[in-house]
């Protein structure tokens, strides 16, 4: 973001601020200004990433000056971005700027990947592209996590890495992608990347666990990346003819709303998605909204 | 003079040696920077056995003949100022005997005669069909030794030290220098391997020889010696003995390395001297120095007029050891282990069959401690002593990363062929089968999936299949079966490696084509 911009935004903010509140129609004002979910669209990765952002209110909303953010974004396979196996690098770098621009102290991003670590960080392209925007790339260092009390119906305690929990904010940064078991993986499948220990056994009760997994968590800010979907042979694909490209983005506060929508982009009701029903039955998030409370915005080139 | 050019260019082979075999490492990008395989490169024992078993030599080896050429002219320098194994045996002595210690005559003992022998036999075996250089080479052991013996343990207590100081006020100094060596020094993911104890022991005891006798391994056991020696026999350095100064105080020989006999006139001998420079630094009268000649070019049975004693090495033995070489040879060679390999022997993507295989390593380990999925494990005596310390892909512990190539370019001889990474992703090392008796869904209709997840190929050579299981409560239950399409899967053992159920895995992979007559589904593949 550039500092006009983000100028221009801070000003737009404080006087929609000192507006509101006298001009009685508030709550539908409100409504507007700060949609549950906004949904961007257009060729630029970045732009729709600030687009989709500003449309809840920017940055500023979920990062205060002297913050310390962390980015949990998908870093899990040794793949390009092409193949849609990871986070975009642009948008996951365009959360680091917009975060740093809000006046975030440090903004860390890690994940604990399937393949080798320094691969993943590097063809993922996401590690330069962290770098470049002024942020801290750390590996997953499973000596590093502690036994915590994750308090969830299946997940009761499990090693989870500090940076998570030691922290201000935490934004979620997934891709939507097809999986084997999960049907979907979007935002809170990406849980599984903050812990360490035997991962692998939750996938006997995939969906409640990564419930579990997204209350411990609760993010405060969920940005899903839609630039490009794979749509088979997930969760680390390979094939270009998997990937489709969507060139959309997905923010929302709601993490349940922000899951739902992700299955949207494939084509899936809501009903469709158990993680969602189990979530939205445990009060995480709603898993309906009215058509007033999703923003649409068109950001072309 | 040339004692302290000696050892201060000693302890810079030995720094860029550490430098090399640090960066022997996953760095996330495709190809390794700096040449790590070098000081193989440079090693003539490996490419003369390479050559006698193969009648090929890789380009690199031909830096052998580098070696050679300057041993010629210098004598065995590489004893004395470059090979790390003698160095760290001269640290071993240091620490171990204090240097006073030292009083007595150290000349020259029949003992000495024995790594002649032990290259004859290795020379014989590698002639008639069996490579053992691997185990006796000097680089081979040390990279080994230290790779996989002492390097595990360093890098975990690193780790351990780094993440016990993070939760400590001091942290916040002591991460970045730790973040540094995590990303410079460190492997990807903490490495473990298989009898890593076992090498570790065998290399301090080898160190440890020194103390008894000064190097030990050098003058009595090493193979590489031995070569060089013969070479600086034949070749040109010479050392200038004042006859007239001499007052057979013995000091040169007291402090010899090689135990050279640089005391006595007409006597000194050139296959046995390190030109470590002791000799021309102790001389109180300054009566001996390094010098050139006309090469003398008999190697083995020379006369005095040459200033030299000759090489102490007896027909007999000579033959004896060629003889157990050439016999030794085919005893190891003809075993079921190459006949019919287990399903265990699974080799790096790039080894050609068993055979061609075992025809090339020299069991260095460096292909092991690249590995970045920690997935090639040093071989016992279940291939026989020819397979011993060879690498073997080990699932259960570690598994092959489907894009990675880095052990066909660390390895020195290759045994491991370089491979692109597209030829990489077809080169087919095993093949994966389920165990249903215990696999997850198949069992006990548990949902799992775990090595779909991970299996690499596109598309998957693990299919899921839908199928309605009877649960031990007696349930049904509609899950999703994994399926292996064999016509896909190229054993890499993610699937092995990540199945979370306890000790063996319920999917496993095979080795295929060890013998380099196809797999059983070559047939359907033309169909």
């Amino acid at each position: 973001m550039k500092r006009r911009e983000f100028l221009r935004t801070g000003v737009e903010a404080v006087a929609a601020g000192a507006i509101l509140p006298l001009s009685g129609f508030e709550r539908v004002l409100f409504a507007q200004t700060v949609p549950l979910l906004a949904v961007a669209h257009g060729p630029s990765a970045p732009a729709i990433t600030i687009a989709s952002i500003d449309a809840l209110g920017g940055m500023g909303r979920f990062v205060r000056r002297g913050d310390r953010v962390v980015v949990k974004a998908s870093i899990g396979w040794d793949r390009t971005p092409e193949q849609a196996a990871n986070t975009n690098p642009e948008v996951v770098a365009t959360v680091v700027r917009l975060a740093l621009a809000a006046g975030a102290k440090s903004v860390l991003v890690l994940d604990n990947p399937c393949n080798d670590p320094r691969r993943c960080y590097l063809r993922s392209g996401i590690a330069d592209a962290v770098r470049a925007a002024g942020g801290k790339v750390d590996f997953f260092e499973e000596g590093r996590t502690r036994k915590m009390a994750i308090g969830g119906e299946r997940v009761r305690e499990w090693l989870v890495h500090p940076a998570f929990v030691e922290r201000d904010v935490l934004i979620n940064v997934p891709i939507a992608k097809h999986h084997g078991l999960a049907g979907l993986t979007l935002g809170m499948k990406n849980w599984l990347g903050a812990i360490g220990g035997p991962r692998n056994r939750l996938h006997q009760e995939i969906h409640t666990s990564i419930v579990d997994l997204s209350a411990f968590f609760k993010p405060q800010l969920t940005v899903i990346d839609g630039v490009r979907i794979l749509t088979r042979g997930g969760p680390q694909g390979g094939s270009l003819d998997d990937v489709r490209r969507l060139d959309t983005v997905i923010a929302s506060a709601d993490l349940v709303a922000a899951e739902a929508r992700g299955g949207a982009l494939f084509g899936r009701k809501v009903d469709e998605l158990a993680q969602v029903g189990i979530a939205a039955g445990r009060g995480l998030g709603r898993a309906v909204w009215s058509e007033a409370e999703e923003r649409m915005i068109e950001v072309p080139s | 003079m040339l004692r302290r050019a000696r050892i201060a260019i000693q302890l810079a082979f030995l720094a860029l040696f550490f430098y090399l075999l640090i960066r022997t490492v996953g760095t996330g990008e495709d190809r390794l920077g700096p040449p790590v395989r070098a000081f193989l490169d440079f090693d003539p024992l490996i490419a003369l056995t390479t050559w006698l078993r193969t009648h090929a030599l890789p380009g690199a080896m031909a830096l052998a003949a580098v070696t050679v050429a300057l041993t010629f002219l210098l004598g065995r320098f590489v004893c004395g100022w470059v090979c790390p194994l003698g160095t760290l045996s001269q640290i071993s002595l240091r620490i171990g005997r204090r240097r006073h210690a030292e009083r007595s005559r150290d000349g020259c003992t029949a003992a000495q005669r024995w790594k002649y022998l032990v290259l004859l036999f290795v020379l014989a075996g590698a002639a008639a069909g069996a490579l053992w250089t691997g185990i006796l080479d000097p680089i081979s052991l040390t990279v080994r030794s230290l790779s996989l013996g002492f390097g595990p343990a360093a890098e975990s207590v690193t780790r351990a030290v780094a993440n016990a100081l993070a939760r400590t006020p001091l942290g916040r100094a002591t991460d970045p220098a730790y973040e540094w060596i995590r990303d410079n020094v460190l492997a990807p993911r903490p490495p473990l391997f298989e009898q890593g104890m076992l090498l570790a022991t065998i290399f301090i005891g080898l160190l440890a020889l020194s103390w008894w006798r000064r190097r030990f391994w050098c003058r009595v056991l090493c193979p590489l010696g031995a070569l060089l020696g013969a070479i600086a026999q034949g070749g040109s350095l010479a050392l200038k003995q004042q006859e007239s100064a001499c007052t057979e105080c013995a000091l040169c020989t007291i402090h010899c390395q090689g135990a050279a006999d640089p005391d006595r006139m007409d006597g000194w001998r050139p296959s046995e001297c390190f030109v470590c420079g002791n000799c021309t630094a102790c001389c109180r009268q300054n009566g001996l120095a390094f010098g050139f000649t006309f090469p003398r070019l008999l190697p083995l049975q020379q006369k005095a007029r040459q200033s030299v004693a000759a090489l102490d090495v007896r027909r007999r033995q000579m033959l004896i050891a060629l003889g157990l070489g050439f016999v030794a040879a085919p005893i190891a060679r003809v075993s079921p282990a190459r006949a019919h390999p287990a399903a265990a022997t699974i080799r790096p993507p790039g080894a050609g069959s068993e055979n061609e295989f075992l025809d090339r390593c020299v069991r260095c380990g460096e292909c092991m401690k690249v590995c970045v999925g920690n997935g090639l494990h040093p071989a016992g005596m279940e291939e026989g002593l020819l397979g011993l310390w060879t690498p073997l892909l080990r699932a259960r512990i570690g598994y092959c990363e489907y894009e990675c190539t880095l052990c066909g370019q660390v390895c020195p001889t290759g045994a491991i062929r370089p491979l692109t990474r597209e030829e990489k992703e077809r080169t087919v090392i095993g093949l994966a089968w389920i165990d249903p008796g215990k696999c997850l869904p198949f069992a006990y209709a548990t949902p799992c999936i775990v090595c779909e997840e991970h299996c690499p190929t596109s598309p998957k050579a693990i299919v899921l299949e839908d199928a309605t299981v009877t649960a031990p409560s007696g349930e049904t239950r509609a899950v999703r079966r994994p399926k292996i399409d064999p016509r896909r899967c190229v054993g890499c053992g993610i699937c092995e490696y990540r199945c979370p159920l306890d000790g063996d895995a319920a999917i496993r992979v095979f080795g295929v084509n060890r013998t380099g007559q196809g797999s059983a589904f070559d047939l359907e593949d033309s169909g």
